[in-house]
């Protein structure tokens, strides 16, 4: 970017032009300065003295691939910090050095690829702009609000936390209840968005969550369904026009040896058989938090016996996860969305009586 | 507008694919701007050509729905898994036809 914050992008490509005209009708709100460079040689040249904050770049050029242009790119001081995206590769080779890739495609699929993902690019850029001091602050609180794992004799949990970009909507909190240390209590939400606005919600829901789940540890509660409607309704007390999100909350009970859940738009809980090396999938249909103020949740639950994992999770997981199945679009193999999970563990030991 | 279309005083939300995170917040923006610039007051989403629907977009429709009230929002045409992703969040009244 240059000091008045225009942001510059380098299109480097024989159809040069045709993608700047895309790119300038997709932005025309944003300050954005284009330039471009219809040969590899000439772009490497262009982009070391004008330093852009993203060069779009053709698998095929005239004088260099462009697969190997954007490894050379990356490989200098100014190309490291500079964004690529690659287009119109046939194959590729290990060692792909560009942030996002587009395989040969019709003209039409081209200019909404390169539009669309422009465009987040510079909204990204932009928002950073203006909120650099606010996001610093919130990226890092973000990561202290994650729990300590857990690893004893008898239950080990991690979890994944792996925000899309700077910030995540997702969150996620579990601890061992604190008289006994017997039962395991979370939970894991996933709000829209992963920005300064999901991190101020995300902030709400964590903290209805866990003082109403603590609240039921005390006993003020008879069962996790109340633990929902409780916050479902605190949420439309709170605002008429409350946040959405999509949460679970849960309490392992290890004595009585049963895995007690309530969902609320988290619909897709994964367990694990001893015998069995794949999880499957735990379904409970239910809707997020603040579709309606006096929505019912159901209590669901399962025995231990014969189960040595579950995973709790965000959809930005389970789609990964399942982004074999026929059923689904390929597109989703690549990760699009936060991911947060959190793997529980239960040593066979442990649910031996 | 690339998602929404004007009918009458319906605006209609078609997002051919896959509908998700990349596209959900252009999709309000635009009912937005059919509801308050254009004088739409019902929604109808049909997922006519929808292959995929995740989570994200389930919760920026019921903050749709909400903003234009529930008796003039609707759905119609959804099959595979987005008619699973409704019936898998409780939604599958939304259905109108």
């Amino acid at each position: 970017m240059t000091p008045q914050g225009t942001i510059k992008i380098l299109i480097i490509s024989p159809i040069a032009e045709t993608v700047q005209n895309w790119l300038f009708n997709a932005m025309e709100e944003f300050s954005v300065e284009f330039y471009s460079s219809l040969t590899g040689i000439s772009g490497i040249d262009k982009l070391q003295s004008i330093k852009p904050a993203l060069a779009i770049i053709d698998s095929e050029l005239s004088d260099i691939n462009g697969m190997s242009l954007t490894a050379i790119i990356k490989n200098t001081l100014i190309g490291s910090k500079t964004e690529i995206f690659l287009f119109n590769l046939n194959t590729m080779y290990p060692d792909i050095k560009a942030d996002q890739i587009c395989f040969k495609v019709q003209e039409n699929n081209l200019r909404d690829f390169l539009t669309s993902q422009s465009r987040l690019f510079v909204e990204k850029i932009e928002l950073e702009r203006r909120h650099e001091d606010e996001i610093i602050k919130a990226k890092a609180l973000q990561y202290e609000y994650l729990p300590e794992q857990i690893d004893t004799e008898n239950l080990q949990v991690h979890y994944v936390f792996s925000p899309y970009g700077d910030l995540s909507g997702d969150g996620c909190d579990f601890w061992l209840s604190d008289n006994d240390k017997t039962k395991l209590y979370g939970f894991l939400f996933d709000c829209t968005g992963h920005d300064l606005t999901s991190f101020s919600q995300c902030s709400e829901f964590r903290m209805l969550l866990k003082k109403n789940l603590r609240l039921n540890e005390m006993g003020l509660y008879s069962s996790l369904s109340q633990v929902v409607e409780s916050i479902n309704q605190d949420l439309f007390m709170i605002d008429k026009d409350p946040p959405t999100a999509a949460a679970i909350v849960f309490c392992l009970d290890m004595e009585k040896r049963i895995f007690h859940f309530a969902s609320a738009g988290i619909n897709v809980i994964l367990k694990k058989e001893i015998s069995n090396l794949n999880y499957e999938e735990v379904i409970t249909p239910s809707s997020p938090f603040g579709y309606e103020p006096d929505i019912k949740y159901e209590d669901e639950s399962f025995e231990l016996d014969g189960i040595d994992g579950i995973i709790i999770s965000s959809d930005g997981f389970t789609e990964v996860m399942v982004s074999n199945s026929d059923d689904l679009p390929k597109e989703n193999i690549a990760k699009h969305d936060d991911v947060t999970a959190i793997f529980i563990n239960i040593p066979e030991r442990s649910i031996s009586r | 507008m690339k998602y929404v279309s004007i009918k009458g005083t319906s605006a209609i939300i078609n997002v051919p694919g896959r509908y998700d995170l990349c596209n959900t917040r252009e999709v309000v923006a635009e009912a937005e701007v059919a509801i308050n610039n254009k004088g739409c007051n019902s929604i109808i989403v049909d997922f006519e050509g929808t292959t995929y629907l995740d989570s994200s977009v389930i919760r920026d429709l019921v903050k749709l729905r909400r903003k234009i009230k529930a008796e003039n929002f609707g759905a119609k045409n959804a099959s595979g898994i987005v008619l699973e992703m409704l019936k898998r969040a409780k939604l599958e009244n939304w259905l109108t036809a």
